[in-house]
């Protein structure tokens, strides 16, 4: 849940990179982070333990600036993938405003994305958080491998095993060449931060 | 009204992001991949899609088809002796990971992209010497060496772990009982902490299961010397009652440890934002 001071007019939104594990959440937010880096006023934290893998997490603190009288600020987290760091991955979504789920479009990682955004509703579920109704943005990344030669899944195919019910905005993305990694952040930040107006105009 | 409200309140929002995200003034940092070659006539395709979808939680399948995939280029290119070898070790990084799965050295994992990565280096440049393909490969072996040493070095430490201490639980239980260091219980204490001896005995006790042992057979690519050996036999897991709640413990320790860590993060940036 965002954190508000009404005093100190700030409010602090978090918002989560979900995903299977190697899908590009991190290449995401590193992707704003060399792109913007003159305009970010915080670091992107890597904590990386073992290898070059995210155990914990990584995040991002971004200054949107004032809206309604308020300074908002946004705190990017990514989760880590891997099956065995379920616990680590519900952690981080604890107090969580937003997500983006990021599925790896490789055919080889179907069932992958499907158990991940499993994963995500039963997670969310132990903070009494509904799928269906936190401001959730899928991202179909890694579509630069099609030009490998490597198989790659639909969009079509994408939509109907992930986002068939959710219908949630989605984006074809390439986090390793920056395609729709903007944008995709663009449209989390303004359905989590519209999700927070009723309770900024109570605050104000 | 309210519809007036919303369309305000999101175009401020959207008003700062655009102003945030424009694309003045930036230097675009983003990584500029090229393909490296023609899909359809490049060899390594299909090698280099296995790889990419190597995960924690891979399936026993996907490592089959990568070493099937190994093995068949092999038969491709029996005569070059640089493709070669790089298919080997390959293979052998491979069968690693297969007996392995989860608990495989991370690094392995960047092991296999990094021989990879020269494979296809050496492979699109017809030009180049023999010499450098050769520098190339040896630069490979030599983190296959090092990684080697490192499996070895780590199982080496658990396993001096698992000998020397006894586990946390044991002591409080010691110390409920009023056990001092001077006159320990043979019944409690000593009996339950492996020896190096006989740990010993159970790793000569528990030879390597045939298909972990087909895996560290792999013959080290020729061109890395003689003295190139293949990648250890993953650690014997404990067998015993006694050991399987060490390594429990040691598992729940590590969990806990980790899930403070990310606690504590959580409450400096908390602290850092008030």
């Amino acid at each position: 849940m965002a954190l508000i001071n009404p005093k100190k007019k700030e409010v602090q939104v978090k918002l989560v990179y979900y995903g299977p594990g190697r899908g590009g959440k991190t290449t995401n937010l590193e992707h704003i982070y060399d792109k913007f880096q003159n305009r970010i006023k915080g670091k992107l934290t890597a904590i990386k333990t073992y290898g070059d893998r995210t155990l914990f997490f990584d995040f991002l603190p971004l200054d949107i600036g004032v809206v309604k009288g308020y300074n908002i600020k946004m705190q990017f987290y990514t989760v880590p993938g891997q099956v065995k760091y379920k616990a680590t991955r519900r952690l981080v979504l604890r107090g969580v405003d937003g997500v983006v789920f990021v599925a790896d479009s490789m055919a080889l990682r179907r069932q992958m994305n499907i158990v991940s955004l499993m994963d995500l509703k039963e997670n969310l579920a132990t903070f009494d958080k509904d799928i269906f109704k936190i401001p959730l943005v899928l991202q179909y990344n890694k579509r630069d491998l099609e030009k490998e030669g490597i198989r790659l899944l639909s969009n079509e195919t994408l939509e109907k095993d992930l986002n068939q019910e959710l219908k949630a905005p989605s984006f074809a993305a390439s986090a390793l060449k920056g395609h729709n990694v903007v944008e995709t952040m663009k449209k989390a930040i303004s359905l989590t931060v519209a999700s927070l107006q009723e309770k900024l105009e109570l605050k104000g | 009204m309210a519809s007036k409200k919303n369309d305000t309140f999101n175009a401020e929002v959207t008003g700062r992001l655009s102003e945030l995200f424009s694309e003045n003034d930036i230097s675009d940092n983003a990584a500029n991949h090229k393909s490296p070659a023609d899909p359809q006539e490049f060899p390594f395709t299909n090698l280099k899609a296995t790889l990419l979808s190597i995960e924690w939680e891979i399936t026993d399948d996907i490592l089959n088809e990568l070493i099937a995939e190994i093995n068949r280029l092999k038969e491709i290119y029996p005569d070059n002796k640089i493709i070669f070898s790089f298919l080997q070790l390959h293979g052998s990084v491979g069968k690693y990971i297969r007996s392995k799965k989860v608990t495989a050295h991370p690094d392995s994992i960047n092991l296999l992209h990094s021989i990879y990565g020269a494979l296809e280096k050496v492979a699109v440049s017809p030009g180049m010497s023999e010499a450098e393909e050769r520098r190339i490969l040896s630069a490979e072996v030599d983190k296959f060496k090092a990684l080697k040493e490192q499996i070895i070095l780590a199982q080496k430490s658990a396993a001096r772990k698992m000998e020397i201490q006894p586990p946390e639980i044991l002591k409080s239980l010691a110390q409920t009982h009023k056990i001092s260091q001077q006159e320990p219980d043979a019944g409690i204490l000593p009996a339950q902490v492996t020896t190096p001896k006989s740990r010993q005995a159970l790793s000569m006790e528990h030879a390597v299961p045939p298909d972990i042992a087909d895996a560290t057979a792999m013959q080290s690519p020729d061109i890395a010397g003689p003295d190139t050996k293949p990648l250890p036999a993953p650690e014997v897991s404990p067998k015993s009652a006694q050991e399987y709640l060490v390594f429990a413990l040691e598992e729940i320790k590590k969990l806990i440890k980790t899930e403070f860590e990310v606690l504590r993060e959580d409450l400096k940036l908390l602290k850092k934002n008030e």
